[in-house]
C-alpha cells in the first residue's frame, strides 16, 4: 500500500475490528482481520492492544477453549465513545479529501 | 527456530521488563502460536520476526504515548529515536550488577543469527531467571543520585542561566531595532512636516528636508522588515531549538505533544 497508517487510525481500526464481534475477539484473529484492509506485520499488534487495554477502550479475560483458556479483548464503553469519534473525524477526513480529488474545487 | 526455543528467547530477552508486563506479553504471543494452529507454526514464527525484533516492538510499546510513530507495511516506525535509547540506558544500568549475564545475551543473539546453532548448548546452564531490577540496585541507583544531586542541580542551574540569556539578549536585540524604527520614523515625521513648512520661505531647503525624510523612513521600512523577521522566524526556531534540546535531555516529558 502506498498509505502509511497512523497510530490513531490504527487504533480506530483495531476498535472497530473488536467492536464487531459482541463476544470480543482474541489476538490472531483480531491480527488477520486488521491484515485483510491494511499490510501490517504479525507482530505489530500487541503494543497496540496492550495501549488500548491500558487506556481503559477494550478489556480482557479467558475464556476456555479446546481444553487451554484463549485471551479475549473487548471493546468497554469508552471504547465504543472512542470509536464513534474516530468514526466521525474519518467521515470529514476523507471527504474532504475526496472532495479535492473528484471536484477539484472546495 | 522452534516454538519453544522462540518462546524462551523472548522471555530471556523481555528478563528486564515488569513481571506482570512479561507475563501479559508471553501470554499474547503463546496464545497467537496456539491459534495460528500446529500446521502453520514455521511459517508464523517467521512471519513474527527474530525473538529480538517481537521483543523490541513489546518494549517499545511500553514506553510509547501512542502518537510517535507509524505503522507502515514494514512494521511500526518510530519518528525518533528517544525511547529507544531510554531503553538502553535501563540496559547499561543493569549490567553495573551483574556484567555476566550481558554477555550471555549477546551470544545467544550471535548464535540465533548464524542460524540458531548452538544456542540450546549456551542456554542448557543457565536457566536462572532475571525479575526485573533486583531491589538493591534500586537502593543504589536512589543513593547515587541523592549524593550527586548537588552536581546535577548545579549543572542544571547552569544550563537554565545560559537558556535565559540567550533569551535576554534576543530581547535586547529586538528590543533596539524595534527603538531604532520607532525614531527613524518619527525623524522622518519630523523631517517631511519641516519640508513642507519651508518650502514657502526657500523651496529648495524644502524638498531637500523632504527627501530626507523620505529616506529616513525608507530605512526605517527595512528595519521594520528586519524586525519582522526577527519575531516571525528566528524566536520560534531558538524556541523550538530549546525545547528539542529539552525533548533530548528528559525523554518524553519535554518532548513533542500532539
Amino acid at each position: 500500500m502506498v498509505f502509511n497508517t497512523g497510530a490513531a487510525l490504527l487504533d480506530a481500526i483495531v476498535l472497530a475490528v473488536v467492536s464487531r464481534e459482541p463476544e470480543g475477539a482474541y489476538g490472531y484473529k483480531i491480527t488477520q482481520d486488521v491484515r485483510q484492509v491494511i499490510e501490517l506485520s504479525e507482530s505489530t499488534l500487541y503494543p497496540v492492544l496492550r495501549r488500548l487495554q491500558k487506556d481503559e477502550c477494550l478489556e480482557v479475560y479467558d475464556k476456555e477453549c479446546a481444553g487451554r483458556n484463549r485471551r479475549y479483548y473487548k471493546a468497554t464503553e469508552k471504547g465504543r465513545i472512542q470509536l464513534n469519534l474516530y468514526e466521525g473525524e474519518w467521515r470529514k477526513y476523507s471527504a474532504k479529501i475526496n472532495s479535492i480529488f473528484e471536484g477539484g474545487m472546495m | 527456530m522452534s516454538r519453544w526455543e522462540f518462546m524462551r528467547q523472548l522471555e530471556e530477552l523481555l528478563s528486564d521488563i515488569a513481571p506482570a508486563e512479561r507475563e501479559e506479553a508471553l501470554q499474547y504471543y503463546n496464545d497467537y502460536l496456539n491459534d495460528a494452529g500446529r500446521e502453520n507454526e514455521q511459517d508464523v514464527i517467521a512471519a513474527l520476526g527474530t525473538p529480538e525484533q517481537v521483543a523490541q516492538i513489546v518494549k517499545d510499546g511500553l514506553f510509547d504515548g501512542g502518537n510517535s510513530g507509524e505503522f507502515t507495511e514494514q512494521g511500526f516506525y518510530r519518528n525518533e529515536q528517544k525511547q529507544n535509547e531510554l531503553v538502553k540506558r535501563f540496559d547499561t544500568k543493569d549490567t553495573t550488577g551483574e556484567s555476566g549475564q550481558n554477555h550471555f545475551y549477546e551470544e545467544t543473539w550471535n548464535a540465533a543469527e548464524d542460524g540458531y546453532a548452538d544456542s540450546t548448548a549456551v542456554g542448557a546452564d543457565t536457566d536462572k531467571k532475571k525479575s526485573g531490577l533486583p531491589t538493591w540496585a534500586i537502593v543504589l541507583i536512589v543513593i547515587t543520585c541523592i549524593l550527586f544531586s548537588p552536581v546535577i542541580i548545579g549543572v542544571a542551574m547552569a544550563i537554565l542561566g545560559v537558556l535565559f540569556s540567550v533569551f535576554c539578549s534576543v530581547l535586547g536585540i529586538v528590543f533596539g531595532i524595534g527603538i531604532t524604527t520607532l525614531v527613524l520614523f518619527v525623524v522622518a515625521v519630523v523631517l517631511v512636516i519641516g519640508g513642507f513648512g519651508s518650502l514657502l520661505v526657500s523651496p529648495l531647503a524644502g524638498m531637500g528636508l523632504i527627501g530626507a525624510g523620505l529616506i529616513c523612513a525608507a530605512i526605517g521600512i527595512l528595519f521594520m522588515l528586519l524586525l519582522v523577521l526577527l519575531v516571525g522566524k528566528c524566536i520560534p526556531g531558538i524556541c523550538q531549538g530549546i525545547a528539542y534540546i529539552f525533548g533530548k535531555l528528559f525523554g518524553k516529558k519535554g518532548g513533542a505533544k500532539e
